[in-house]
């Protein structure tokens, strides 16, 4: 180690800031340089003079007259409330209860309404599905129409809506639900395309249960007949559902004793689909 | 620092009497760091006389390390009244775990800075260093036979505080806390914000022109 490199290190040496290793070294080299040696000497002395005259001695008199100012600027300055002394003055005893109240009736309020949402919402969902399957009831009182029989005409008149009266239409279990009349409005206004079919496909076993007939009704084809000379006396009903590929077709005999012109009369038919 | 470390440290006769020297008021911190913790509780709580008693406690060191960081006795008691206002506004944010001492002379040294910040802004310069016996506020030690002796006293007070003020600010507030106030390099870096090593290096940087500067004046 060289004089320069010791003198850049004296000065921590001096003040035992050095590591050991280095530290040890620097002594080593001192012993054999009285320049550096020296150095050393004048860097303790400047040490000593700055620990020794660096710590001045005030009087009591300043250093009480340092107490009575601060004293008295934190007595002078406005007591501001921090954040968190004003978040607490919220939960003082009055205000607590004002709080807990207040979010009593906020929770009990939102309970409420989500259980009441809860409780409609079902049930409104399932008046929609029963409206649809009133409106869709010609799936009930299906009709299985003979292959035949099927004829082409077109979307449904008032005269072959077995309900146009709309409502109910006679006694039976599925009595009540026929409601063509509604549908055939949305069905033709709906125009030809995808529909969800408000006929339910035939089914065996199905019955149609109401029928109405008006006098301006076709005069219908009896079933697997040609020309009967009885078929006069058959009503033929077609009713088209919203489904283009579903078309109800009724037959029902006409009354004995036909009532007055523009009255619709009822008649239950059995028909049994073919399978 | 421990006794024991500084102890261990000493070599000399010198090194002996300033271990000595050092000694006591670690001691004597030791026996009052309870009521001292107390005081903090009760004055953190708003409690204005608990303030002031960790005022007396502090107050000394406070005094000197501005007069130490500003140069004259003025300053200093502006600097030392702003420094217990900031203590009694921040004691709240005070964690009982922090060395109190180490925390005060981060603020100490904070409003140092800021009042060297403006004195520089309106170009205000330190010429002379405040012997501070004009008005009699500096005690005379008790030591000096006479007045011959008390004059030299007081100018190697004022070479050592003009010495200080050729010193920037950084390396002026390590070589204050490492070798007048007796930190550690670690707690140095800890109060300024710093890394051991910087703090080495200023400290070192320090050491030197102080002694170059009473070098001249012992030659003159």
């Amino acid at each position: 180690m060289n004089c320069k490199h010791v003198q850049e290190l004296l000065p921590l040496f001096t003040g035992r800031d050095l590591d050991q290793n280095r530290a040890t070294l620097v002594t080593a080299h001192m012993q054999s340089c009285a320049a550096c040696a020296a150095s050393a000497r004048e860097y303790r002395e400047s040490q000593q003079l700055l620990q020794q005259f660096a710590t001045p001695q005030f009087s009591e008199a300043v250093y009480s007259g340092i107490r009575q100012r601060v004293l008295r600027e934190i007595s002078e300055q406005p007591v501001a409330p921090t954040l968190g002394e004003s978040i607490a003055g919220w939960f003082r005893p009055r205000a607590r209860w004002a709080i807990a109240t207040v979010l009593l009736l906020a929770v009990s309020g939102l309970a409420f309404y989500l259980i009441a949402t809860r409780t409609n919402g079902p049930q409104q969902i399932s008046k929609g599905n029963d409206q649809r399957e009133t409106s869709s009831t010609g799936s009930k009182p299906t009709v299985s129409p003979s292959p035949s029989n099927r004829q082409s005409h077109g979307p449904t008149s008032p005269a072959a809506n077995p309900d146009a009266g709309g409502g109910r239409t006679g006694a039976g279990p599925l009595d009540g639900r026929y409601q063509f009349q509604r549908r055939k409005s949305s069905r033709a206004a709906a125009g030809p395309g995808p529909h969800t079919p408000d006929v339910r496909v035939i089914t065996p076993d199905i019955r149609v249960i109401a029928a109405q007939t008006s006098p301006q009704s076709k005069p219908p084809v009896a079933p697997n007949t040609a020309a009967d000379p009885a078929s006069e006396k058959t009503l033929r009903v077609d009713i088209q559902t919203s489904d283009q590929n579903i078309r109800i077709i009724w037959f029902t005999h006409q009354p004995a004793k036909q009532g007055s012109p523009g009255k619709s009369s009822k008649r239950i038919q059995e028909v049994s689909s073919h399978a | 620092m421990g006794s024991k470390e500084i102890l261990e440290m000493a070599s000399g006769a010198h090194d002996m009497a300033l271990a000595v020297e050092i000694l006591l008021p670690v001691k004597a911190l030791s026996q009052n760091q309870t009521s001292l913790t107390r005081f903090i509780e009760r004055a953190a709580a708003g409690d204005t006389a608990a303030f002031e008693q960790i005022m007396i406690h502090s107050q000394q060191r406070v005094m000197a390390m501005t007069w130490r960081m500003l140069g004259n006795e003025a300053d200093a008691r502006d600097a030392s009244q702003e420094v217990f206002l900031r203590v009694y506004k921040y004691l709240k944010r005070f964690k009982q775990d922090q060395d109190f001492f180490g925390w005060l002379y981060g603020i100490t040294i904070n409003v140092c800075r800021d009042i060297t910040r403006k004195r520089h802004q309106q170009n205000e310069r330190f010429t002379s260093f405040d012997a501070g016996n004009e008005d009699g506020a500096f005690a005379v030690p008790s030591g000096l036979e006479s007045v011959d002796d008390a004059a030299v006293h007081s100018q190697q007070r004022e070479l050592i505080g003009r010495a200080l003020a050729t010193l920037p600010v950084k390396e002026r507030a390590s070589i204050v806390l490492r070798d007048v106030e007796g930190l550690s390099t670690d707690e140095v870096a800890r109060i300024l914000n710093s890394s051991p090593t910087t703090v080495r290096s200023q400290i070192s940087s320090a050491r030197k022109k102080i002694k170059i500067y009473c070098e001249q004046y012992l030659r003159k």
